[in-house]
C-alpha cells in the first residue's frame, strides 16, 4: 500500500503542477515553446540547408525572390522575373511572404527563416488551441493536455518535408475560430483577432488553410445561430452584426493579397478535374497510424491516444456542435468515396471548386478532436474533484463512484499526455526523410537574363541572377511562347534595322532603357506581359503574351514600371483596415464589449471605412488588357466558323448538346517514333453542363494503351466557356511509340463529367463511326 | 511585466533562434573551370534527344508535361555530373545555360531548344 500511496501522491503532485503551469501564462508559453522546440529541432538544426524536394524549390523561391526585392532592389515584392518568364509575385496564391514571419526571412535568409517560421507557428498553434478549447468550456488542465494534439499533428510534421510551409497557416485556425466566437458575443477583441488571423492566413499562402478556416468560421456562426435563435434573439442579431464587421475588416485587412490573387485567378483560373476520394480505412490510417514510408499513413497523425479523452468529450451535451463539425470534416475528407459526397457539393461553390485533396479536411478534424479531448478531460476532472457533504461521503456507492471517476480521469489524462511523445517523434522521423542541399553563393554583380532553366532545380537560378522559363504552378501561369532562354540581350527592337535599345538600369519592378528609333517600332522585353506594366512613353502591349512597348520615331529614355492597380489599391484598403483595427484594439482595452447602439454604429463605420480607398482605387485609370485569340498548339484559332476541308466527318451526338463533328490525324499513316497530332472538332449548343471533360483512349491491338484525357480544348479553353454553334478545334499532340509499328491503333473519344462525379455523358448518336459504351471511334491507324 | 516570469519562455525562444543561426552548411564545393563547364554541358545536353523521347513516351498527349518531365531528367543528370565531379549543382546548371546561349558543341542528335511550352498544369492526375 505505501507504493500505491506514493503513486497517488505523485499523480496528485503532477496534476497540481500541470494546473499551475496552465494557469500561469508565461509558464504555459514556456512549456509550449519547449514542445515546439522539440518538434522543430531537426528543422532548426538543418536550417542552413535547403530542401531539394521539387515543391520546396518553387515555394521557397517565392520567399527568396521577395526577400531579394526588398533587400537587394529596395522595392516592394510585386514582380518576379526569375520564374516562368516573369509573374505577378504578390498575386501568386502560394507565396507566403505577406505575413509577420517574413521578418525571419528578411533577417536570416529563406532557409533559416523557414525553420524559425515552423517553430514560431507551432508555438502559436499550441496557444491558439489552448485558448480555443478554453473558450469551448474546457478546463485549463484539459486544454493544456489537448493543445499539442492539434498544433503538433501530422500535417505540421509532413509539410516541411515537402516544402509546404504555407500549411502552417492551419495553426491560425483556432485563433480565427476563437475570434469569431468572441465577436459573436460582441467582444471587440474578437473582431481584431478574426481579422488579423484571417489576413495572416491569406498572406501566408494558405490556399487550403484559408478556405477551410472560412468554412470552420461559418460553422461557428451557424452553431451560434442554432443555439440563440429561439430564446436569445436580440443577442443573436447583435452578435451577427459584430461578427459581420469582423468578416468585413478581415477581408479588408487581407486585401493587399486578396485583390492581387483574385486578379491572377481571374486571368488564369485553376481548373481541377477528377473525383478524388478516400476510403474510411485510408482516413483512419492517415489520422491514427504513425508514419510509414511510401504510404499515406500518418499524414494527419493524431494517434489513438486522443481517443479516450475525445470519446469522453462526446458525452457532454454542449459538445454536439464539435461532434457535428467532426462528422462534417470526416465526410468531406472522404471526398467522392462517400455517397452522397459532401466534397462534391462543396466544389460547386466558387473558390472551393479548386480544392483537389479532400483528405486535408482531416486537419480541422484534428482541431475538433483535440477540443473534444480537452472537454472530455474537463468532464472527468470535474467528476473526480466533485465534493460531497460529509454524510454523503460516508456512502459506499459514492466512494466507489468517485474512485471510478478518478480512474477514468487519470486514464484519459495519461493517455493524452502519452500521445505527445509520438507526436513530437513524428516530426523528427519526417524531417529525416528530407533531401537537403546547399545553395550556391549569390552572384551579387551578375546581370539578369532568362535561361531555359528547370523548375526541378529552381532554387539555384535566382542566386545566379538567371530566370527559369521552365515553369510549374498549380494554375496556368500566363507565359509567352516567344520567351527565349538564349538571347544575348534581354531587350531588342522587333523590327530589324529600326534602331537600337540599351539597358540603363534593371530591377524586378523597374526597367530603364535608352531607345533610338529611325521609324516607329516595338521594343520587346524578354519577360511576360502583365496589365500592371506601365511606361513613360509609347504604349505597353502584349505580343502573344510577351512584354512589348510600341514607340514612335526618335530617342526615348524609356521607363517601364510594374504598378498593378490591384497591389496599390489592395495596399490602401489594408492600410485603412489596419488603422480601424488598431483603434478597435485600443478601445477594447477600456471597453471590451459592444453594448450600445451608438457603439454599434461606430463599429459599422469602422468596418465600412476600407470601402473608401477601394472605390478610390477602382476610379484609377483602367489598365489595358489584351485578349488575344486562343490558339491551338499548331498556331490556328481554337474557335472557327466551320470545319477544314480535309476534316473527316463523324457527327456523333452526345447528351448535354455536344457534337463531335470531325476527327482528323495530322498524318494518316504516321511512322513509329514520330510526333503527330489528332484534331477533334467539337460544337456545343447554347447550354452545356459545366465541368465537362474529354476522354481519349488510345488503344493498340496489343500492348499498353495511352490516355489523352483532358479538360481544356487545345489546352486553353473550357467547353463551358466556348461560344455555342461554332467549330471548336481540340488539337491533341500524340507521340507514336517506337514499338507501335504494325499494330492497329484505335482512338476512342467521349465526354465525362470530370468535375461532377465522373460519370460519362451518354452518347445519343454515333454518327458515321462505331461506338462502344458512350464513346466513339475517332480514328484508327497502323504506324509504319 | 514580470521579467523573471517570462525568462523561461524567452530562453527557449533564444535557444530556437540560436540553433537556427548556428546551423552550418557544408563548405561550398569548388567552382568549375571552363573545360569542366564544357564537359558538364556536353554530358547533360548530349542526352537531350533521348530524354525528350522518353518524356514523350511518358506523356504522349501533353506538351507541357513532356517538357516538364524532360527538365526533371535534365536536372537529375546535372546533379549526377556535379556529384561525380565534386562541384556544385549550380555550376552544372550554369554551364547548361552558358552552353545553350553560346552554342557550345553538345553532341546531341537534335538541335537544342531554348524555349518552353507555356505552363499548363494537369487538371487530372
Amino acid at each position: 500500500m505505501p507504493a500505491a500511496r506514493h503513486l497517488l501522491s505523485l499523480a496528485g503532485g503532477s496534476y497540481r503542477t500541470v494546473r499551475f503551469v496552465a494557469r500561469d501564462t508565461p509558464l504555459r508559453l514556456a512549456l509550449f515553446a519547449a514542445l515546439a522546440l522539440a518538434a522543430s529541432w531537426p528543422l532548426l538544426s538543418s536550417a542552413a540547408l535547403f530542401n531539394e524536394f521539387r515543391d520546396a524549390h518553387v515555394l521557397g523561391h517565392y520567399e527568396s525572390a521577395a526577400r531579394d526585392s526588398v533587400l537587394r532592389w529596395h522595392q516592394a515584392p510585386l514582380w518576379d522575373p526569375y520564374y516562368c518568364g516573369g509573374m505577378y509575385l504578390l498575386g501568386t496564391p502560394q507565396a507566403r511572404f505577406v505575413s509577420p514571419t517574413f521578418l525571419f526571412t528578411l533577417l536570416f535568409g529563406e532557409t533559416r527563416g523557414e525553420a524559425l517560421t515552423a517553430f514560431a507557428m507551432m508555438m502559436l498553434g499550441l496557444e491558439g488551441t489552448f485558448r480555443y478549447a478554453r473558450d469551448r468550456g474546457a478546463t485549463r488542465f484539459g486544454a493544456l493536455l489537448a493543445a499539442p494534439m492539434f498544433a503538433l499533428s501530422g500535417i505540421f510534421a509532413v509539410s516541411p518535408v515537402l516544402g509546404w510551409i504555407g500549411f502552417f497557416g492551419f495553426e491560425l485556425l483556432p485563433w480565427m475560430a476563437l475570434g469569431v466566437r468572441r465577436a459573436l458575443v460582441c467582444k471587440r477583441m474578437g473582431i481584431v483577432l478574426t481579422a488579423v488571423a484571417a489576413a495572416w492566413c491569406v498572406g501566408f499562402g494558405g490556399t487550403y488553410a484559408a478556405p477551410i478556416a472560412a468554412l470552420w468560421c461559418a460553422f461557428e456562426v451557424a452553431e451560434f445561430v442554432v443555439t440563440h435563435v429561439r430564446s436569445r434573439r436580440p443577442k443573436l442579431l447583435s452578435g451577427l452584426g459584430v461578427a459581420a464587421a469582423g468578416v468585413a475588416l478581415a477581408t479588408a485587412l487581407a486585401a493587399v493579397r486578396l485583390w492581387p490573387i483574385a486578379q491572377t485567378m481571374d486571368e488564369a483560373p485553376r481548373i481541377i478535374g477528377g473525383t478524388p476520394g478516400n476510403t474510411w480505412k485510408i482516413l483512419m490510417r492517415m489520422f491514427f497510424f504513425p508514419l510509414r514510408s511510401a504510404s499515406d499513413d500518418g499524414e494527419f497523425y493524431l494517434g489513438f491516444f486522443v481517443a479516450p479523452a475525445a470519446l469522453l468529450g462526446l458525452v457532454r451535451r454542449r459538445s454536439i456542435g464539435l461532434a457535428a463539425a467532426a462528422v462534417l470534416c470526416t465526410w468531406l475528407a472522404a471526398g467522392y468515396e462517400a455517397t452522397p459526397s459532401l466534397f462534391s457539393a462543396l466544389r460547386e461553390l466558387p473558390l472551393y471548386e479548386t480544392l483537389r485533396y479532400p483528405e486535408r479536411f482531416l486537419v480541422p478534424l484534428g482541431l475538433a478532436a483535440a477540443t473534444l479531448a480537452a472537454r472530455g478531460i474537463s468532464l472527468a476532472e470535474a467528476h473526480a474533484r466533485m465534493q460531497r457533504a460529509p454524510h454523503a461521503q460516508r456512502d459506499g456507492r459514492w466512494r466507489w463512484r468517485r474512485v471510478a471517476a478518478v480512474a477514468v480521469f487519470a486514464t484519459a489524462s495519461v493517455a493524452l499526455a502519452a500521445g505527445i511523445g509520438p507526436l513530437v517523434a513524428q516530426h523528427t522521423l519526417h524531417a529525416r526523410e528530407r533531401s537537403l542541399g546547399s545553395l550556391p553563393v549569390a552572384d551579387a554583380a551578375g546581370h539578369f537574363h532568362q535561361a531555359r532553366g528547370s523548375r526541378w532545380a529552381l532554387a539555384y537560378y535566382e542566386p545566379m541572377q538567371r530566370g527559369s522559363l521552365s515553369c510549374w504552378e498549380a494554375y496556368p501561369v500566363p507565359e509567352s511562347p516567344l520567351l527565349r532562354g538564349d538571347l544575348q540581350s534581354e531587350e531588342r527592337i522587333v523590327e530589324p534595322g529600326a534602331g537600337t535599345v540599351t539597358e540603363r538600369s534593371w530591377t524586378p519592378n523597374a526597367i530603364d532603357l535608352d531607345v533610338t528609333l529611325s521609324r516607329p517600332a516595338t521594343v520587346a522585353v524578354n519577360q511576360n506581359w502583365h496589365s500592371g506594366w506601365r511606361s513613360n512613353a509609347g504604349e505597353v502591349r502584349s505580343d502573344h503574351g510577351l512584354l512589348t512597348v510600341a514607340l514612335p520615331e526618335g530617342t526615348h529614355a524609356l521607363s517601364l514600371r510594374f504598378e498593378p492597380r490591384s497591389a496599390v489599391g489592395g495596399a490602401l484598403v489594408s492600410l485603412v483596415a489596419a488603422g480601424a483595427l488598431a483603434f478597435l484594439a485600443v478601445r477594447a482595452r477600456r471597453a471590451p464589449g459592444v453594448t450600445t447602439l451608438r457603439e454599434g454604429g461606430v463599429l459599422a463605420l469602422l468596418a465600412a471605412a476600407p470601402v473608401v480607398p477601394f472605390l478610390f482605387a477602382l476610379r484609377a485609370p483602367t489598365q489595358r488588357t489584351f485578349a488575344e485569340p486562343l490558339l491551338t498548339p499548331d498556331g490556328r484559332p481554337v474557335v472557327a466558323d466551320g470545319l477544314d476541308e480535309a476534316a473527316v466527318r463523324i457527327d456523333a451526338k452526345f447528351a448535354d448538346g455536344v457534337v463531335l463533328e470531325a476527327a482528323t490525324l495530322s498524318t494518316p499513316d504516321p511512322a513509329a517514333g514520330s510526333d503527330i497530332s489528332l484534331e477533334l472538332d467539337w460544337r456545343r449548343s447554347a447550354r452545356v453542363d459545366p465541368g465537362l471533360g474529354i476522354f481519349v483512349h488510345i488503344e493498340p491491338s496489343s500492348g499498353t494503351g495511352q490516355n489523352g484525357d483532358h479538360v481544356l480544348l487545345s489546352g486553353v479553353l473550357a467547353p463551358e466557356d466556348a461560344p455555342p454553334d461554332r467549330t471548336l478545334r481540340d488539337v491533341i499532340p500524340l507521340f507514336v511509340p517506337g514499338d507501335a509499328r504494325g499494330k492497329t491503333w484505335k482512338v476512342w473519344v467521349g465526354l465525362w463529367h470530370v468535375r461532377r462525379g465522373g460519370s460519362r455523358v451518354p452518347l445519343l448518336d454515333a454518327g458515321h463511326t462505331q461506338s462502344d459504351g458512350d464513346r466513339v471511334l475517332a480514328v484508327s491507324f497502323v504506324p509504319r | 511585466m514580470n521579467v523573471v516570469a517570462w525568462a523561461p519562455f524567452a530562453l527557449l525562444c533564444a535557444i530556437g533562434l540560436g540553433r537556427a543561426l548556428t546551423a552550418s552548411a557544408p563548405s561550398q564545393p569548388p567552382s568549375a573551370d571552363e573545360a569542366e563547364r564544357r564537359d558538364a554541358f556536353r554530358y547533360v545536353a548530349s542526352d537531350e534527344a533521348a530524354e525528350r523521347r522518353e518524356a514523350a513516351k511518358t506523356f504522349p498527349t501533353d506538351l507541357w508535361s513532356r517538357d516538364d518531365d524532360f527538365h526533371q531528367r535534365e536536372a537529375k543528370r546535372a546533379r549526377d555530373w556535379a556529384r561525380t565531379h565534386h562541384v556544385g549543382v549550380g555550376a552544372a546548371l550554369s554551364a547548361i545555360d552558358q552552353g545553350l546561349r553560346e552554342h557550345w558543341p553538345s553532341g546531341s542528335s537534335v538541335p537544342l531548344v531554348a524555349t518552353v511550352p507555356p505552363c499548363r498544369p494537369r487538371a487530372i492526375y
